[in-house]
């Protein structure tokens, strides 16, 4: 009976988050899959840039600043340049376990973000650290990817600005 | 006039490939650079580098060219030689450019010294050591001015 209220387009939304289910990757992963006893305080986050003072910032949904970290976009001389400046969106997060703690990547993976007419445009960390030269990411410290990493698990990222200034 | 509808087909088979050269070597997709990206993690050999240089040139970019060119810092301390002989290969000339591009300041400095020295013991020997003598000495002195 309660099949006839749902539309055709809800019962498809459904399947999907319960194909989401099964193959293992809670819809609830911002609340640790416990919707009813957790809650998201902040909701989606947002990161910015600033180039001058090279600190990488993190803020709430309501813009409020939840942590700052040191970070780069030194890059090498035949890569295709920095990353230009601008608000991007979100792509997605790779894990990247091929790279150790000096690694290209660092040890925390990368967070990826849409940059027209740029590929592979990410935040991350790896080799000696921020000042460390890329082909276009921004590069910041092992240690700050993994506190970025825990943030977004609760509050996932859901846009960079890069360039700044960034408010304070 | 059989000679026109001869020629018509031949410009339809230049306009074709100029057409599918342009599209190869155009924007990379989002969706070429996510498989470049979870290729680029997977290169073990000179072969799966020329592999991923045909199918993925265009994706050149950001975390995708930072992995090849830690991938390229690699293959140069486990195969020099390997390298040697593919800078050999006229047809395999735009690979090797490919290679000696990715050569950069974004290794770790231990790996660009490794490359230099095996590049100084062929020296006047081997042209292509010449190029990388030079090209690590660039990446070496950009690492130390910052």
């Amino acid at each position: 009976m309660a099949a006839t209220l749902l539309s055709p387009r809800r019962i498809r939304k459904n399947r999907l988050r319960w194909r989401r289910c099964a193959s293992g990757r809670t819809v609830y992963a911002y609340v640790e899959g416990n919707p009813v006893m957790k809650f998201d305080p902040a909701g989606l986050s947002s990161l910015c840039f600033d180039r001058g003072s090279g600190i990488m910032s993190v803020y709430d949904k309501d813009g409020k600043l939840v942590d700052s970290y040191p970070a780069a976009n030194n890059v090498t001389r035949s890569s295709n340049g920095p990353w230009p400046d601008g608000t991007y969106s979100y792509s997605h997060y790779n894990r990247h376990s091929e790279s150790g703690k000096t690694g290209p990547y660092g040890s925390h993976g990368i967070h990826v973000f849409d940059v027209p007419k740029r590929s592979g445009m990410g935040v991350h960390s790896g080799r000696s650290g921020p000042k460390s030269k890329t082909l276009g990411c921004v590069r910041t410290d092992d240690e700050s990817m993994e506190k970025l990493n825990k943030l977004h698990k609760t509050d996932p990222l859901k846009s960079i600005q890069v360039g700044g200034p960034c408010p304070g | 006039m059989p000679w026109m509808s001869s020629l018509f087909v031949l410009l339809l088979l230049l306009v074709g490939c100029s057409a599918r050269t342009g599209e190869q070597l155009g924007a990379c997709s989002k969706e070429q650079a996510l498989i470049a990206e979870n290729s680029v993690g997977r290169i073990t050999s000179w072969s799966d580098l020329e592999r991923f240089f045909n199918a993925h040139e265009s994706c050149d970019d950001g975390l995708i060219a930072e992995g090849v060119s830690d991938r390229v810092g690699h293959l140069l301390e486990s195969d020099f030689d390997g390298f040697i002989d593919i800078a050999g290969s006229a047809s395999k000339s735009s690979f090797a450019q490919f290679v000696v591009k990715h050569l950069d300041e974004s290794l770790n400095e231990d790996t660009l010294h490794s490359i230099s020295r095996r590049a100084d013991s062929c020296d006047g020997i081997n042209e292509i050591c010449k190029t990388l003598r030079i090209r690590t000495q660039a990446a070496l002195d950009a690492l130390a001015d910052p």
